[in-house]
């Protein structure tokens, strides 16, 4: 049977990398909160503004070039966190993005409500990052509605 | 993997999961009925295979060929939730068993390097305007290449 030799010393080098890098700690998440996030994100629909997979189409074409991103910056001596950090909000901006060129892309605008609940936090803190964009959120979803009945009635009245 | 394809990654996804005998051709009335691009409003109970955006995987050395991955998004649709869970499950183990297989549509053959799945089963609810039948999604990149 073969063996692996070495792998004592390469965990030690690849430990002494990560504290070089400042790689502890470094993991961001973006996401959307909204209750409805989930089924916009995956059901496709004929949507005004928007599309559907409005969060993984943005990953998915920046991968390649946030990489060599963060290649580059290390090798010129940034540090790991804020490079990761500078990689989500690409991701976030592509996604919330509104774009009169193109309306099909990015996240779907109704109410405003989801394109608001978008965040980005670092994964430690992400329970706290997401109740606190869901709450903006709601606001701006109650805040639309209310306005939407009221200009409603307006409408009903001058019938 | 690269080059021309004459169906699209969904459709061939389509045919490669009845291979699997995970599905049907619509056509074939049988149960669990594989759709393309669109979901139908009837039945209740189907499969819908969609084309989704795509990841850039580089040029290889020497040729120069652009390596490309497909995503493609299953979309499994059942009237309860356990019989699509139990289905969207049985579909993401049988796309990970997916190596160097081929799969034929009409004389078009295509060979299926790998399916890389990107996310669990994801439980999206009900779609509530229509009726109250339960979806569900899988997610996946493949790598596909026309042989003939």
């Amino acid at each position: 049977m073969g063996s692996v030799s070495g792998l004592a010393g390469l965990k030690k080098k690849l430990q002494a990398n990560a504290k070089k890098y400042g790689v502890q700690n470094a993991d961001y998440t973006v996401g959307f909160t909204q209750k409805y996030a989930v089924f916009v994100h995956e059901i496709k629909r004929n949507y005004r503004v928007g599309d559907y997979k409005y969060l993984e189409k943005p990953y998915r074409e920046l991968h390649a070039e946030l990489l060599r991103d963060i290649g580059l910056g290390i090798e010129n001596g940034g540090d790991l966190d804020s490079l990761l950090l500078k990689a989500a909000l690409k991701i976030q901006r592509k996604a919330v993005k509104r774009n009169k060129e193109t309306p099909g892309e990015g996240v779907p605008v109704d109410t405003g409500a989801l394109r608001a609940s978008s965040f980005v936090t670092k994964t430690s803190d992400l329970e706290a990052a997401a109740a606190a964009a869901y709450l903006v959120s709601e606001a701006i979803r109650k805040a639309e509605l209310a306005k939407r009945k009221t200009s409603k009635a307006k409408k009903k009245k001058k019938r | 993997m690269s080059g021309s394809l004459v169906h699209s990654p969904a459709q061939i996804l389509q045919y490669l999961l009845i291979q699997l005998s995970q599905g049907t051709l619509p056509s074939d009335a049988g149960s669990w009925p594989i759709y393309t691009s669109e979901t139908p409003n009837k039945p209740d109970i189907c499969i819908t295979t969609l084309d989704t955006s795509g990841m850039d995987a580089g040029r290889t050395s020497p040729d120069n060929e652009r390596q490309e991955f497909h995503g493609i998004q299953v979309l499994i649709r059942a009237s309860d939730h356990s019989s699509g869970y139990t289905k969207s499950r049985a579909i993401a183990i049988a796309l990970d068993g997916v190596a160097r297989i081929s799969t034929t549509i009409s004389s078009s053959v295509y060979h299926i390097q790998s399916i890389k799945r990107t996310s669990d089963v994801i439980v999206v609810g009900t779609d509530k305007p229509e009726g109250k039948r339960s979806l569900f999604t899988v997610n996946c990149l493949a790598t596909i290449r026309q042989t003939v």
